[in-house]
């Protein structure tokens, strides 16, 4: 064999090494990780967006006026995700009551903040106490709220279903919500549908939480 | 003659190979940023659950948090905090590789403010 064969012949080798090698590097897969690390960071920061959203209704409950409190720090998210060019979308109801007596008429106040990015065409609520009592809105424009009013009347501890149905663009949807009632008490009933949408994806909740109130 | 031949093709084939599959053009990703960004985002969680940097960044307190903050980060990564409302200033720095993390608060029993915490943290050039 002659040394100019033998050079082909390493070379052909350093080849096969040098694209095995590269193969072996496996850059879709490095880059799904570095994808996987950069999910998981967006969804600790939801974590801390539904963390502080609960966390302000828990101190809000104590001064009064958890509604729009409640409002002006979705509004604070939905601004500083904005900044950091990520949209944060919700959808949030809450329904709030006093002390409720055995046998007496008791009015339950609720609220619906549209922060789902697109103004809600047609919002439906209705209260199981009183199907007929339905209450109807339009037009409610992204960060815009809806109130209504309930009466209720119970001699014993219920739980109640707010239904909420709304309509943007083509979609329409519906929510139940469970408003319990406790004799002797006040409480207040969130109901969250939190999105939070980047390039990566989208990381979304759903749910609803009732709190006391001293 | 032949010799040189083969030679000269066995190089070009090794050189052209590895023009080909490790060009520049095809840069590897970076793990750094997103790593100090992991590493941010836990630091201030868990400041915030021992139940520390609420009250910090209530009062403005930038000096203790950044004191806090220098036992656990890593030595050799600089990093500022900054403490803010809807927008944010950003402080002046050079580095080619900088990244930051936000960590948002809703206030506190008593003081009602909704704030951000803002960590920028970058190499050394």
């Amino acid at each position: 064999m002659r040394k100019g064969q033998i050079f082909l012949i390493l070379g052909i080798i350093i080849v096969t090494l040098l694209i095995s090698l590269r193969v072996s590097l496996n850059l879709t897969k490095i880059m799904e990780t570095k994808r996987y690390m950069e999910v998981g960071l967006e969804r600790r920061e939801f974590q801390n967006i539904k963390d502080e959203i609960l966390k302000r209704i828990e101190i809000s409950i104590q001064t009064g006026n958890v509604t729009n409190k409640t409002d002006e720090f979705v509004s604070f998210v939905r601004d500083v995700m904005e900044a950091k060019t990520m949209d944060f979308n919700c959808l949030l109801v809450q329904t709030v009551h006093p002390v409720v007596s055995s046998g007496t008429d008791t009015r339950l106040n609720v609220t619906v903040l549209n922060y789902l990015g697109s103004t809600i065409q047609t919002l439906n609520l209705s209260f199981s106490y009183d199907l007929n009592a339905n209450q109807t809105f339009s037009s409610v424009a992204d960060r815009g709220r809806a109130d209504a009013n309930f009466t209720f009347n119970t001699g014993s501890n219920t739980d109640y279903t707010l239904t909420v149905y709304y309509s943007i663009g083509s979609e329409n949807k519906t929510e139940s919500i469970t408003a319990p009632v406790e004799i002797g008490k006040s409480k207040l009933t969130s109901f969250f549908d939190l999105r939070l949408i980047s390039s990566r994806g989208e990381q979304r909740d759903k749910f609803n939480k009732t709190y006391a109130i001293p | 003659m032949m010799q040189i031949l083969e030679s000269i093709v066995s190089i070009l084939l090794i050189v052209s190979i590895f023009l080909i599959y490790y060009s520049p053009n095809e840069k590897l990703p970076e793990f750094d940023t997103i790593n100090w960004r992991l590493r941010g985002a836990s630091v201030l969680k868990s400041l915030d659950d021992n139940g520390e940097l609420r009250s910090y960044v209530l009062a403005n307190d930038v000096t203790t948090i950044k004191s806090k903050l220098s036992s656990i980060l890593p030595v050799n990564l600089n990093y500022d905090v900054v403490l803010c409302d809807r927008t944010c200033s950003k402080p002046a720095m050079s580095s080619e590789k900088i990244t930051s993390v936000v960590y948002l608060l809703a206030g506190d029993f008593g003081n009602i403010t909704s704030k951000q915490v803002v960590l920028y943290m970058w190499g050394s050039n």
